[in-house]
């Protein structure tokens, strides 16, 4: 799709930060998914990694003996990267041993029509039980104050609409083995979630502004830097 | 492999910078690869968020020695143990009684342009007082203190430079002041104003900093006992020589 067809985007991010971001940033990431810089991206390497083999074993257990293919050792990071890996990789075996479940892809991102706009970002690893009943699985693959927070519990509703009307959501650690769970009724809980949405969209367009670069914490991973008029100035 | 690892544009904060003073890999591993600590406990970053949090709250709400208020900010937080509160007690007593402006919790960013490369470096400063023509930069410390003055010490060195630019705005002198917080640091070290001589030296040490990360290839490690005895990957560092196991809890447990 090219960037001019685009619906305008909201990631997480952005909705959990929208009042105290920088505006230009905010402006350009609601916009766009492009970077006009490049930032070093090899930190979500391996969390990434982890959670698409995951998903690769839980496909691969319909038809083999999965345990042979469960995480196999990379031969392509780092030693560091790949301690890291198989620890994470262990984390994911230790606690979810279960391998009898259906992959659902609940893809990158929803289109939410009547306000024009699309969640971006990936929410967990859907899947399918023997019983029936539907699991939406998050991993976390480094320590965190908390496992989830109510920002994040509204954009899963929001992003699990399409999918079912009832699942449970597991957030672990695969570091640390902590583990929260939650009975999810989209049903019940969509209203709260829109009407959530609609609030955070009106900050995110009421502050996002191209020509109001704020300097801070935001620069840190901004991809505007070298075009920002403000971090120029601040040579 | 740098020119896929390192941002366009390198971003410099006090702590990455020290680790790549301290060790090319310890910066690579923790600023470029993100690997998480392998052999420090988790709960050890809590506790000084935690102290943050909490000094943050007390200022924005009054004064660091007003008992009822320190009270609220401890009972707000769930964080009225007495190690809490001797942090905010010892902070009491550095904290300055008079002053024109306060900031707490401030993100400050500065960018180096030319000459090449350029980088980025940004500092979180936990507190900012103005009295007596003096900009104030506040840093808490929760660790153990380093036996090396400010003005040797790399994080501050990057803080000094941030903040240069707003002392020069606005007329001040610039001073830096590391608090240790914990009771087993008996002093802080001496507070330090750098002056034109010094930032221009913090400005060509950056720099070539910079430009050292990019020319380099195999981000080996400084391999010491004493460095990686420290070390917070000195489990899975590939130039460890320190052997360690991994403190990452889902180590421990047994597999079903």
């Amino acid at each position: 799709m090219d960037d001019e067809e685009e619906l305008p985007r909201l990631t997480l991010g952005l909705l959990r930060r929208a009042d105290t971001m920088c505006p230009q940033r905010l402006a350009h990431e609601h916009a766009s998914s492009r970077k006009p810089s490049r930032l070093g991206d090899a930190g979500f390497e391996v969390a990434n990694r982890v959670t698409e083999d995951a998903i690769l074993w839980h496909k691969g257990a319909v038809e083999a003996d999965s345990a042979a293919i469960a995480f196999p050792a990379p031969t392509d990071l780092g030693p560091e990267q790949c301690a890291y890996y198989e620890a994470l990789g262990r984390g994911y075996r230790i606690s979810f041993p279960e391998r009898d479940v259906v992959v659902d892809d609940l893809g990158w991102s929803t289109d939410i029509d009547d306000l024009g706009v699309r969640l971006v970002g990936r929410v967990g690893i859907g899947l399918r039980h023997a019983d029936g009943h539907h699991e939406l699985r998050v991993v976390r693959t480094a320590p965190q104050r908390s496992l989830i927070d109510d920002v994040e519990l509204q954009f899963t509703v929001l992003r699990a609409t399409a999918w079912v009307d009832t699942f449970t959501l597991t957030v672990t650690n695969l570091l640390t083995l902590e583990s929260v769970s939650y009975d999810i009724d989209v049903r019940e809980r969509l209203a709260d979630a829109r009407a959530w949405l609609e609030e955070r969209l009106a900050v995110v367009q009421a502050r996002a502004d191209r020509q109001r670069p704020i300097l801070g914490a935001d620069c840190r991973h901004c991809t505007c830097i070298p075009s920002c008029k403000k971090a120029r100035a601040s040579a | 492999m740098s020119r896929s690892l390192l941002p366009q544009i390198v971003r410099l904060t006090p702590s990455n910078y020290s680790d790549f003073l301290w060790c090319p890999r310890l910066f690579y591993i923790g600023s470029l690869l993100s690997v998480p600590p392998s052999d420090t406990p988790f709960r050890s970053a809590d506790q000084g968020l935690l102290v943050h949090d909490v000094l943050e709250r007390v200022h924005t709400n009054g004064s660091c020695r007003d008992n009822a208020n320190v009270q609220t900010a401890l009972a707000h937080f769930d964080a009225d143990t007495p190690q809490m509160r001797g942090f905010v007690e010892r902070h009491a007593n550095r904290c300055p009684q008079e002053f024109e402006r306060e900031a707490h919790e401030v993100d400050r960013v500065r960018f180096h342009r030319e000459p090449p490369p350029m980088f980025l470096a940004t500092a979180r400063i936990d507190a900012v007082w103005i009295h007596d023509g003096v900009l104030d930069v506040r840093d808490y410390k929760t660790g153990a203190g380093r036996e090396q003055s400010l003005s040797e010490d790399p994080r501050a060195k990057v803080q000094a430079w941030v903040m240069a630019r707003d002392a020069l705005r606005t007329g001040l002198r610039l001073q830096l002041r590391y608090e240790y917080l914990q009771p087993e640091t008996d002093d802080d070290p001496e507070p330090w104003e750098p002056d034109d001589d010094d930032l221009a030296q913090i400005d060509d040490e950056l720099r070539r900093a910079v430009a050292s990360m990019w020319a380099e290839e195999a981000w080996r490690g400084v391999s010491e006992a004493d460095a990686c005895g420290k070390c917070r990957y000195r489990s899975i560092c590939r130039d460890s020589v320190a052997p360690a196991e991994a403190q990452w809890p889902v180590l421990s447990e047994a597999e079903l």
